[in-house]
């Protein structure tokens, strides 16, 4: 079976070229497997599904053969459909079975997914022998990430058999690197109140008046909690402290778990304001449990359970948070929470998936999140920071222009309601980068221009600053105008240096503003900033791929400077790094470029040959850009042609 | 370089030369592991018992998945005729659903039917002759209902409710294994019936015997093989049920299991060796110890010299040196292949397999990431480990033993759940000894001390 020249393109367009390689390995089983082989396809939702079968479709009709897909539109069809498999073999003219129902794990119907999955699975995996026996095509299972561990768990004789397990995701190339970005820029999700104080200075007041009543203690420490969280939401932070303090003092020495629960609750919001993660956590875990050893209404539970969440998120333990959250939205179900309040918690279980790089997941709760918000009415500015995550969500999955759609629709909502100059500016921010992910860098450079202006307005801390004009400056250098780009990374640099951002982010700055000198032809102040930025991604532990595209621009600077041994033996170590690494073959074909090209300056014809050729292979295989392809046409001739002389 | 239409042909040559199926006696891809690295040859060891034991024996057999057992199984099989015997093979799965607790009576009925229809495939199928699901029809109407009609006549309500829709034996064949009210309905009247019940199934078997001997002669001695009865696991919410029902059977009724001047070979869960320690001898099949049970885990060099030969034989000298190039350079790439295979010829075939499949979208020989991509690929399959799996799998990496806290279903399960989709790698060399999987080695010990530093925090 031949592959079609343009193989995975759509894929490599919607995923970039990670995903594309995949995509590969399926079409290579059918060039080269016969009879029946289990294939489970990996893809982050139904879209990529989509078009995985469009193109094995292709692949199969090139052939005269037809996908053989099952009738699966509910959940109850699964387990009904791939039961009758068996006796029902494929025709001869059928090249594949398909059997497709991707969900992801956020969507309001997976339970029953999830149940007709596992049925599917535990029920197919009896059918191992028949289906090996009387199929002579390959049968694809093809379903979201979550279906792995179940299939592993409860299909144990088929998984054994499995030809292979391909996994479609959105490119990681620049990921790590998004991610990290993103989440120093993130919003604060907005909260579920416990309690209303819009007087925390009368409710103080009344706390401290003499007490004749015997249990009035009681009384004390909830007016002294009402004040406490007044005060912290208008962020008066030391007055907040000192009336929560005394409520956990006053509340230690009762035997009422609600109040002492209450008031472990209150002093854990002021920790996690005041950024003390890790302590808020042990606070909440003791108040989650006195209020359900008191029996606490699911609502009330629900709100420590999301409070929870929200101090492991911010410890980096996204995987955990994501259980408090989904256990606080069944509580606030249970207990019939309002739309809003459901809204509030779907939208940081989105951040919990999304931090741990599950963004089709995570789309799906911001999606929910925006319904239930509108369904009550939220604020604007609720609405629009749901809007933005939403958007992030796409954008970690490649979909820039849908995600472009959601910033727009979030600045609107944030200018509606008013939002702080800051939390515009982040959308701003974003939107440009949205536009930037679609090759529209002028229209970008214009909402970066807007969001560093709003960050500063707002006076944003040095750190996002930096990022904005980090990101500005890329638009620019994306424009070729180096210059323009040389001070706006200086200023980022200038801005995480006195941010204290880690070494890996100011070393992807510093690696910036050197390409900004390279491109005016200042090679050898590149140089000293490539090998700062080096040694700050090994003192960073910077992953293989970013550190070897540093090494690639070292050795780009050395050989504009005419020093083409030098610069031999960083291209060898940058492409060492990207293989490393698994770096796209587009990256490993520019790298390979370079060190033909330091090659042929130095003489070594026949080398520089192959390493063009090996760089024609790898760019093309990544249907890499039009001009980097000419590019090292025109060095591959350039080497034939001295050779020959 | 672009692969050209030879590269092709030879990538497909060897793609299907890895393919993963059970291998016919004599195949030249069969690699003797046991007699290189000097273990016990299962096949001779059961061939050579069922000889001693004169005319009738038991033998139970069992391997975690992709062990080879199907292979060694047809190997048996083509051994035993070798030496004279006449064997008849039947799938379990055809006849019971594993997904459900099994009863001596089931077993004992779909032994018989399993035997019939193997009988009838053997020696040609007979009109005129009795198939034990015309036998075992009769019986239930006949000898059951009507002989005790008159002692207890409460049976035959039962019996007429349960058989009334069926309309002849083929139809208890499909009945006992697809409807489980109806074996839930059985099984209480064949259970106060069990002796003649028994005694029914012996007689069918010593009419199957008389009549291989009118076929094949007086000496013929006969083997019947039931495979795949170790399929039986149940589904998450069975499992327990199923356990149970399985150890019952080879705990309490082994006897009643024995048939009359056959020799039988059962293949059974392996997690039997759990749950009946001691009581049931089994012969199991290990996977190949790469390296030995000591802290070092040090290389163990025979094993080693058994995959690079089996990589040989399916890929070929040549083929070994088009695919990952010349040495030193080739054994290097070969050698990162077998260190991560836990000693799992199926695990090493699928491996090589997917080098193969992204040879084809890349260049010849393959490039050392290409390698490394499928490896990482290979170690997506076995994550995410949940952090409670994680901490048993490093107590079993610690101690090399199966860190069981109890025979319970559950444990037992999990244990066999690991030992099945190879987390847990099952070694016999001198003793039984255990390990996890290479490529899950740095995985467990990260979610153990992730896990502890949480509890720390």
């Amino acid at each position: 079976m031949a592959a079609r020249q343009d193989d995975g393109n759509p894929l490599a367009r919607r995923y970039g070229a990670t995903a594309a390689k995949e995509w590969q390995r399926v079409i290579a089983h059918f060039m080269l497997g016969e009879g029946f082989a289990l294939i489970v396809l990996i893809v982050p939702d139904g879209d990529g599904a989509r078009l995985c079968r469009k193109e094995l479709e292709a692949i199969l009709r090139s052939e005269q053969q037809r996908l053989w897909p099952l009738p699966i539109a509910a959940p109850p069809d699964l387990p009904r459909v791939v039961s009758s498999l068996p006796n029902q073999p494929p025709g001869p003219d059928v090249g594949a079975v398909w059997v497709e129902a991707v969900v992801p794990s956020g969507s309001r119907d997976f339970q029953q997914w999830d149940r007709a999955w596992r049925s599917a699975l535990e029920g197919l995996n009896q059918q191992r022998n028949p289906l090996r026996d009387l199929f002579h095509c390959p049968v694809l299972i093809v379903g979201a990430p979550w279906i792995v561990p179940m299939f592993r768990e409860v299909a144990p004789d088929l998984w054994s058999v499995r030809s292979q397990v391909v996994r479609i995701e959105p490119d990681r190339d620049s990921l790590p690197q998004r991610l990290e970005t993103a989440r120093q820029m993130e919003k604060l999700g907005d909260k579920v109140g416990r309690i209303d104080a819009p007087d925390p200075d009368f409710a103080f007041t009344e706390a401290q008046r003499p007490l004749f009543i015997p249990d009035g203690i009681g009384d004390r420490v909830s007016l002294l909690v009402r004040a406490g969280l007044g005060m912290l939401e208008q962020r008066r932070f030391d007055e907040a402290e000192t009336a929560l303090r005394e409520a956990l003092d006053l509340a230690a020495g009762l035997e009422d778990p609600l109040l002492h629960g209450l008031a472990l609750h209150a002093f854990g919001c002021l920790l996690l304001d005041q950024g003390r993660a890790s302590k808020a956590e042990t606070l909440f875990r003791q108040a989650l449990a006195l209020l359900e050893e008191c029996g606490d209404t699911a609502t009330s539970r629900g709100v420590t359970a999301d409070m929870l969440g929200r101090s492991l998120l911010d410890q980096g333990r996204a995987l955990e948070a994501e259980a408090f959250f989904r256990q606080a939205l069944a509580l606030e179900e249970e207990g019939g929470a309002p739309a809003t309040s459901r809204g509030i918690t779907e939208d940081m279980l989105g951040r919990s998936l999304r931090h741990q790089g599950r963004a089709a997941e995570a789309e799906a709760f911001f999606r929910q999140a925006l319904a239930s918000k509108e369904q009550a009415s939220a604020s604007a500015t609720s609405r629009g920071v749901t809007a933005d995550m939403l958007g992030r969500s796409l954008l970690d999955q490649g979909r820039a222009l849908e995600a472009e759609a959601f910033f727009r629709q979030a600045l609107a909502l944030e200018e509606e309601g008013g939002a702080p100059a800051t939390s515009r500016g982040i959308t701003a921010d974003m939107l440009g980068r949205s536009l930037l992910d679609q090759g529209r860098a002028l229209e970008a450079e214009a909402f970066f221009r807007q969001a560093l202006a709003l960050e500063e307005e707002g006076g944003a801390p040095a750190t996002s600053r930096g990022l904005t004009a980090d990101v500005l400056g890329r638009s620019l250098l994306s424009q070729g105008r180096a210059s323009e780009a040389e001070p706006l990374f200086r200023q980022a640099l200038a801005a995480a240096e006195e941010g204290g951002a880690p070494a890996t982010s100011r070393a992807i700055t510093e690696d910036m503003l050197g390409r900004s000198l390279l491109d005016q032809g200042r090679a050898s102040e590149a140089e000293a900033l490539f090998r700062q930025a080096l040694a700050l991604k090994e003192e960073g532990s910077d992953t293989a791929t970013s550190r070897g595209i540093t090494a690639d621009n070292l050795g780009r600077s050395l050989l504009d400077q005419g020093r083409a041994s030098e610069a031999e033996a960083l291209f060898r170590q940058a492409l060492a790094l990207k293989e490393e690494g698994g770096a796209s073959a587009t990256s490993r074909g520019i790298t390979a470029d370079n060190l033909g090209r330091s090659l042929l300056v130095q003489g070594h014809m026949a080398e520089a040959e192959a390493l063009f050729r090996q760089a024609l292979a790898l760019a093309s295989e990544a249907n890499a850009p039009a001009d980097a392809i000419d590019r090292i046409r025109r060095d591959l001739a350039c080497a034939t042609n001295r050779a020959a002389e | 370089m672009a692969l050209d239409s030879s590269d092709r042909r030879f990538l497909r040559q060897i793609y299907g030369n890895l393919t993963d199926k059970p291998l016919q006696p004599g195949s030249a891809f069969y690699e003797p592991v046991y007699k290189i690295l000097g273990l016990d040859d299962p096949v001779q060891q059961i061939s050579t018992l069922i000889d001693f034991d004169g005319v009738q024996s038991i033998r139970l057999f069992s391997g975690f998945r992709g062990s080879g057992k199907t292979t060694e199984l047809l190997r048996l099989k083509c051994e035993l005729e070798g030496q004279g015997y006449f064997v008849l093979y039947a799938d379990a799965l055809t006849y019971v659903n594993a997904a459900e607790p099994i009863d001596i009576t089931d077993l004992l009925m779909v032994l018989a039917g399993a035997f019939s229809d193997a009988l009838e495939e053997c020696l040609g199928a007979d009109n005129s002759r009795e198939t034990y699901w015309d036998r075992l029809w009769a019986f239930l109407h006949r000898e059951v209902t009507l002989k005790d009609a008159g002692v207890k006549l409460e049976y035959q309500t039962p019996l007429k409710e349960i058989l009334g829709g069926l309309k002849g034996g083929l139809d208890l064949k499909f009945e006992l294994k697809s409807a489980t009210t109806f074996r839930e309905n059985l099984r209480p009247v064949l259970i106060n019936k069990l002796k003649e019940l028994k005694t029914s199934v012996d007689r069918f078997f010593e009419d199957g015997i008389r009549l291989i001997r009118a076929a094949q002669g007086e000496d013929t001695r006969v083997v019947f093989i039931f495979d795949q009865l170790e399929q039986l696991q149940g589904t998450l919410q069975s499992e327990q049920d199923v356990i149970r029902s399985v150890e019952r059977i080879f705990a309490t009724h082994l006897d009643l299991l024995k048939i009359p001047r056959i020799h039988s070979v059962f293949t059974v869960p392996p997690w039997l060796k759990f749950v009946l320690p001691n009581t049931v001898p089994i012969t199991l099949l290990c996977t190949v110890h790469l390296w030995e049970n000591d802290e070092a885990r040090s290389h163990n060099e025979p094993a080693w010299a058994v995959f690079r030969s089996l990589i040989e034989r399916r890929i070929g000298k040549e083929g070994l040196e088009r695919l990952f190039g010349p040495q030193p350079g080739q054994q290097d790439l070969i050698d990162r292949t077998i260190a991560v295979c836990g000693g799992h010829f199926r695990d090493l075939l699928r491996l090589l397999r997917d080098v193969t499949a992204r040879a084809a979208a890349a260049n010849l020989p393959v490039a050392p990431s290409l390698v490394i991509e499928a490896i990482n690929a290979a170690r997506r399959d076995f994550l995410p480990i949940a952090r409670d799996d994680a901490k048993w799998l490093a107590d079993i990496a610690r101690v090399r033993a199966t860190a069981l806290p109890s025979t319970e279903a559950a444990p037992v399960n999990r244990l066999a759940r690991f030992l099945n989709s190879h987390f847990v790698l099952y070694f016999v060399n001198g003793k039984e000894w255990y390990d996890i999987h290479p490529l899950i080695r740095e995985e467990v010990m990260d979610v153990v001390q992730a896990a502890a530093s949480a509890a720390e925090d």
